[in-house]
């Protein structure tokens, strides 16, 4: 395991860098930097591995694959997160009493990036790549360029939702608990402890 | 082109001629001794050497090193925020570190095991790709510290670590 905790100013100006909307938005740095999960594995409320419908990476027996990893559709993550209860909803991203939402993004490449709508509505969970996981208030917070050359997440493509009963009986619940009273802890125990970490604030280069 | 290069010396010095005495253009045995250096100085940019500012330059294994550390690194820090593992793949960086793979395959592949070990930087489809081969059991898939596991193992079987 590979966690790193950046206090909040550095932390923010890493994620500001790469996600310049959020220079102005509302958001919270919910965990410390991990690389043992990504953005889809956090949408299915996992914290122990990768998802992705690609060679080397956890993905449901009984699903088809995309191999190579490029060929990955959204009806592959559409498949996925049926099986989690999750129908689709078209673009309607608002928060809905009794309901749980996702958001798959995608650039002129494929998918990029999914985002877990709070169970209480405050914003969208979403865990950038091998940094940490935040909470933003909307789903524009991380949107950007479209272009394959850019390194961004695009646009939001389409938004599944399921009831919170159907994501109880699955036990996401439970484990969306279970991680987010592990990171409080984390932060509780490492608060400030900058020398952990080692990877340089700087974004990407111009 | 060869950021770190270790400079032989000019095509004059390395083949120890005597510059003064020789006409260019009209002795026979000048043009024989061009034609000659020619066709080394060639030989030796097939092998990845190049010739910059009258120097020959002859990649050492260290600028490779150098080299890939510098790209992988680049490649770590501008796609921390990605998880699609096509959008990091098709980073810049990435192919050129792959590319670096024509000039020693080998090495390339010592490098980026331990880059994962050292560094977790996810080179695992990269090695599938250069190796032909992928040591990771599918109910591992996706699991950071199995997968690592599973190429550090693959490369100390293989004599590569």
């Amino acid at each position: 395991m590979s966690r790193r905790y950046r206090n909040d100013e550095e932390a923010r100006a890493a994620f500001v860098l790469r996600f310049p909307n959020l220079a102005d938005a509302d958001f919270i740095i919910k965990s410390p930097w991990d690389d043992d999960y990504q953005c889809i594995a956090w949408a299915e409320c996992y914290t122990d591995r990768k998802s992705w419908p690609g060679p080397g990476y956890a993905w449901p027996e009984g699903l088809p694959i995309a191999d190579p990893p490029e060929t990955a559709t959204k009806d592959h993550f559409i498949q996925r997160f049926s099986r989690l209860g999750y129908k689709p909803c078209g673009l309607d991203r608002s928060f809905e009493f009794g309901y749980q939402k996702v958001a798959i993004y995608a650039n002129d490449m494929g998918v990029t990036h999914m985002a877990r709508q709070h169970i209480a509505g405050f914003g969208w969970l979403s865990k950038a790549g091998r940094m940490g996981d935040i909470l933003h208030r909307n789903l524009e917070d991380i949107e950007g360029d479209m272009s394959v050359d850019a390194q961004k997440y695009g646009r939001v493509e389409i938004i599944l939702k399921r009831t919170w009963w159907s994501a109880l009986v699955r036990l996401c619940l439970f484990r969306c608990f279970w991680a987010a009273f592990k990171f409080w802890l984390y932060r509780l125990v490492h608060s400030y402890n900058m020398r952990k970490w080692n990877m340089p604030v700087e974004g990407p280069t111009p | 082109m060869f950021s770190n290069c270790e400079a032989l010396a000019t095509p004059r010095e390395w083949l120890a001629l005597d510059p003064e005495p020789i006409s260019w253009h009209e002795d026979d045995e000048a043009i024989r001794i061009m034609a000659a250096i020619n066709e080394c100085v060639a030989e030796l940019e097939e092998k990845g050497a190049s010739v910059a500012t009258g120097e020959l330059c002859i990649p050492t294994e260290s600028a490779l090193a150098e080299r890939f550390q510098e790209q992988a690194e680049k490649w770590a820090r501008e796609t921390a925020h990605l998880s699609s593992p096509t959008q990091m793949m098709a980073h810049p960086s990435y192919q050129a570190i792959l590319g670096m793979a024509s000039e020693d395959k080998r090495k390339i592949i010592r490098l980026m095991i331990l880059d994962l070990k050292q560094n977790r930087n996810e080179w695992f489809w990269a090695l599938s790709y250069l190796t032909q081969d992928n040591p990771i059991k599918q109910s591992d898939a996706g699991k950071m510290e199995k997968m690592i596991s599973a190429w550090v193992n693959w490369g100390i079987e293989h004599n590569l670590i």
